[in-house]
């Protein structure tokens, strides 16, 4: 039932009446994701992450189509969905720079009607969360793009929000910032079980680390939907491995592995000129049906006189996943004006 | 309870559900937190006492010496001190309140208030009640300093009226300042210039520096539409009793009018700002910038 | 194409690129202010703001002299008309340079370039000084047709007057926008409040007999002033009422040129010791607000 998902859309439409031709930021796109699911958006810039995630979030209105958070109409309830919503947007300049840190946090506690002294015990707890116990008095334009963003977090946690929108939380964030921005919403993944975040990003490893079910979002529509696993098993149902031995195995080589039971083929690692030359050690390229099978690989070349010096689990990443699903990667934008 | 927590609720739709009582204290709250930066930043960038308070003391001023120029009734210095008081409320109301949301958009700040579930009227009244700090200063500088200088002297009979005919002014002045701000939100990049035009021709249309009546049968239509007109003109005859300078209208009937006005324009303030609101929704115009 | 390594040293600012900064900033400036949204709205408020701006004096005027002195009133329509040169410069000036900071966030962008944020500034707010000129003239037609302003014009006098005058008030507006960059508060209402101070001791609207007698070096230390009497020599064929009237109009005209004179400097050395200020404080990309 729509009711009991936390964000439920069907053939969300946002077309942009833009100069010299409009625009279709969203053509159409299905998506449900329940209580306390962590959901990513993953897609080039155009893609119109930003557009799904202002409709979802009250701030603009769909061409056609229906679109629920919590339960409630994002046209007609707009003022309960706003009780229990946050949004933290990236690469913002938000805030009034003569205001602390702390004092900045306290006003939006205000905003959402956080009783006084509740509003700055909240305050003072999230700067502690988010590392700015050391910030928390100095003047919101002094800090830095990532302390900014730490802020915005800490905002963004203010009133317990039961549904979450990160809008490319971690944009323009050096390394450690916007690791330290992951570990805080996991924490709170940990902390606040049921609760539901919408995460619109095109950093990969992002999606990847929060997100239990991600889609693949490339000019306004939805063109792959799953775990991350299941994503990359579109591009590549088998498991492929990177063996190293100290030497090759011994009566039949590589064909007495191709006849193990689950393993799809074998060949030298050499034969795709990934392997060094000159180097004493045989790489192998084995490809298998399930994981499951590389017991039985390991222990075939352990009984034909090698020894496993190295191993490793070769994946697509998301990128091969678009690439397969689209026909280009993600840094191969056609020039489309950005409105999400 | 989590370190996150601020709610007892089970689920996002029993936390939706907000009493009538909780909806007005988290306005209320709102109010005081969107006033907290106008009255917080006086007390750390105090140059707005010279930018604010003095230099619009001047400009006031020059007025006075118009008429002394042309050799007028002291009683015309008051009216210059008082309309040049009032002026300060009014671009309170033009500059802190109805083109506050442009900027504001331009900030980033405009899409952070549409997804919190207070209502705008409470982040406008919130704006316009932290700016009363400067406003207020520089009103009574105006009287003050005016005053003493230009040795104006006041003839206040009814001053239980003469406040409460304040009162009534500023409601709907400021009932007119959140209808602007939806305006102001419809028509984008022109704020700036609304803003502009909604001074010297407002001035001159509500008298601040001449009696009303001297407009003639214009004065008849900024008594129907202009708070600032219809206050000041009420306040000088009840401030300057015997100047000898008739008003427009009685006061008792100004009264009237003013509080009419602003039951109008707090009513048209919401209805205005909600469908702007849906306006700028369906247009994407709340976080497109430099519109 | 080879770069030896003295054509790899990076040469100074010539005129032919400040020329040039100062052609793009005001193709920009023009982009930025005919972005209308409603061209009658502006057109509105173009007439507008000027025409009740002199409105307010007619009726003060009407009000207490029945339209008896009508050389007062010439007066001060001339210097109504004129201070809205003033208001459109410093507003334009300061408004540029706000708006670069705040609004489009691009002045730390033109600062590292190797031009001056001088003629980017000039020529940035020229759209805005150009559209004053235009109230200028909107409130002379209106005095001349409906006020009975008798327009004496002497253009070899008014020619020169004029140049200098603008060139004394874009000095002062260049002051006010590096005074408003340098400083942590607000700062869009401050020309306006700059304006009006100098409407106080500039003879725009009054004689400056009627001022305190304190105020009076002020008066005649002010270019603006000795602009403005000019002009009206130059538009009216007579000056003013009071002590600055009895002066000839060659001593009016090397006043103000010699004021001029002395403001340029004072102004860009001014400009550009905020700006050093304003970057030892790290107030370049700074956003204001509350």
């Amino acid at each position: 039932m729509p009711d009991d998902l936390a964000i439920h859309a069907r053939g969300v439409t946002r077309v942009y009446k833009a100069k010299p031709e409009r625009v279709t930021a969203l053509g159409g796109v299905d998506l449900d994701v329940a209580p306390g699911e962590y959901f990513g958006l993953l897609g080039p810039n155009g893609a119109g992450k930003t557009t799904l995630i202002k409709i979802l979030t009250t701030l603009l209105i769909p061409t056609a189509g229906t679109a629920m958070v919590a339960g409630f109409d994002v046209v007609t309830e707009t003022a309960k969905i706003r009780r229990v919503i946050n949004m933290v947007s990236g690469g913002e300049q938000s805030g009034y720079g003569l205001l602390t840190a702390r004092e900045q946090l306290w006003m939006f506690s205000q905003f959402y009607g956080l009783p006084n002294r509740e509003g700055w015990r909240k305050v003072d707890e999230l700067i502690e969360i988010t590392g700015l116990t050391e910030q928390k008095d100095q003047k919101v334009r002094t800090l830095s793009t990532g302390q900014r963003q730490k802020l915005n977090f800490a905002r963004g946690m203010l009133n317990d929000p039961w549904v979450l929108f990160l809008d490319e939380p971690t944009l323009g964030l050096d390394v450690a910032a916007a690791r330290d921005l992951r570990e805080h919403t996991l924490a709170w993944k940990a902390a606040a079980p049921g609760r539901t975040l919408l995460l619109t990003t095109h950093y990969m490893v992002e999606a990847e680390q929060l997100c239990d079910r991600i889609a693949i979002v490339d000019r306004g529509m939805i063109l792959a939907l799953g775990t991350p696993e299941e994503l990359r098993r579109r591009v590549q149902a088998e498991s492929i491995f990177r063996i190293e031995l100290d030497r090759l195995p011994q009566n039949g080589g590589l064909a007495a592995l191709t006849d193990l039971p689950g393993v799809l083929s074998a060949v030298s690692a050499d034969d795709d000129g990934t392997d060094a030359a000159g180097s004493d050690r045989v790489a192998l390229k084995v490809a298998l049906a399930d994981d499951s099978a590389l017991t039985s690989v390991v222990t075939a070349v352990s009984e034909r006189g090698s020894h496993l010096v190295g191993l490793a689990k070769s994946e697509p990443s998301l990128e091969d996943v678009f690439v397969e699903l689209v026909g280009r990667g993600f840094g191969e934008e056609d020039g489309k004006d950005d409105l999400s | 309870m989590n370190r996150y927590a601020s709610t007892t609720a089970t689920n996002a739709r029993e936390a939706a559900e907000w009493s009538t009582g909780r909806i007005i204290r988290s306005n209320l709250r709102a109010v005081i937190g969107r006033a907290y930066p106008r009255v917080i930043g006086l007390t750390r960038e105090p140059s707005w006492l010279f930018f604010e308070i003095f230099l619009p003391f001047l400009a006031v001023s020059a007025f006075v010496f118009v008429y002394r120029a042309l050799e007028a009734p002291e009683a015309y210095v008051g009216f210059v001190v008082l309309g040049g008081a009032m002026t300060a409320f009014w671009l309170n109301v033009v500059w802190m309140m109805a083109a506050q949301f442009y900027w504001e958009k331009d900030q980033g700040n405009l899409e952070l208030y549409f997804t919190a579930p207070m209502h705008l009227m409470s982040i406008l009244a919130g704006m316009a009640i932290g700016g009363l700090v400067m406003t207020s200063s520089r009103a009574l500088a105006v009287i003050g300093i005016g005053s003493l200088l230009f040795g104006v002297t006041y003839d206040i009979q009814q001053p239980f009226l003469l406040a409460g005919v304040f009162l009534l002014t500023m409601v709907p002045l400021y009932g007119m300042g959140m209808l602007f701000a939806s305006l102001f939100l419809l028509w984008g990049r022109e704020a700036f210039h609304l803003a502009q035009l909604l001074q010297e021709p407002i001035y001159f249309l509500g008298g601040v520096n001449f009696p009303l009546r001297a407009l003639g049968p214009v004065a008849g239509v900024v008594m129907a539409t202009l708070p600032l007109g219809v206050g000041l003109d009420a306040m000088r005859q009840l401030v300057f009793a015997d100047s000898g300078v008739a008003g427009v209208l009685p006061v008792g009937t100004e009264v009237l009018i003013l509080a009419v006005m602003g039951v109008v324009f707090i009513v048209a303030a919401r209805l205005a700002l909600g469908y702007l609101e849906t306006l700028a929704r369906r247009e994407g115009r709340l976080t497109l910038r430099w519109q | 194409m080879a770069v030896t390594g003295r054509a790899a040293s990076v040469r100074g600012m010539t005129l032919a690129d400040a020329w040039r900064t100062f052609r793009t900033a005001i193709k920009l400036g023009w982009a930025i202010e005919s972005n209308w949204s409603d061209p009658f709205l502006f057109a509105v408020y173009t007439m507008a703001k000027p025409l009740a701006a002199a409105g307010i004096l007619v009726v003060m005027f009407q009000v207490i002299t029945g339209g008896q002195n009508p050389e007062f009133l010439q007066f001060l329509i001339v210097g109504s008309a004129l201070w809205n040169i003033v208001f459109g410069v410093m507003s334009g000036l300061v408004q540029s340079i706000l708006e670069d900071r705040e609004r489009y966030r691009m002045i730390k962008y033109v600062v590292v370039t190797p031009t001056s944020l001088f003629p980017f500034l000039l020529g940035r707010s020229l759209a805005r000084v150009a559209v004053s000129f235009v109230a200028v003239v909107l409130t002379m037609v209106v005095g001349v047709l409906f006020l009975g302003v008798d327009l004496q014009p002497n253009l070899l006098y008014l020619v020169p007057a004029t140049v200098l005058g603008v060139t004394a008030v874009i000095a002062l507006g260049v002051f006010m926008a590096g005074w408003c960059l340098s400083l942590r508060q607000e700062a869009w209402s401050y020309p306006e409040a700059i304006a009006g101070a100098l409407y106080l001791v500039s003879g725009a609207i009054f004689p400056i007999d009627i001022l305190p007698t304190i105020l009076h070096p002020i008066a005649y230390l002010s270019p603006t002033t000795w602009w403005l009497e000019a002009s009206r020599r130059g538009l009216l064929g007579h000056g003013s009422p009071g002590a600055i009237g009895g002066l000839s109009d060659e001593v009016v005209m090397l006043i103000l040129l010699v004021s001029t004179a002395v403001v340029i400097p004072v102004a860009l050395a001014a400009f550009a010791w905020f700006m050093r200020r304003a970057r030892r404080a790290g107030l370049l990309d700074m956003i204001t607000g509350s």
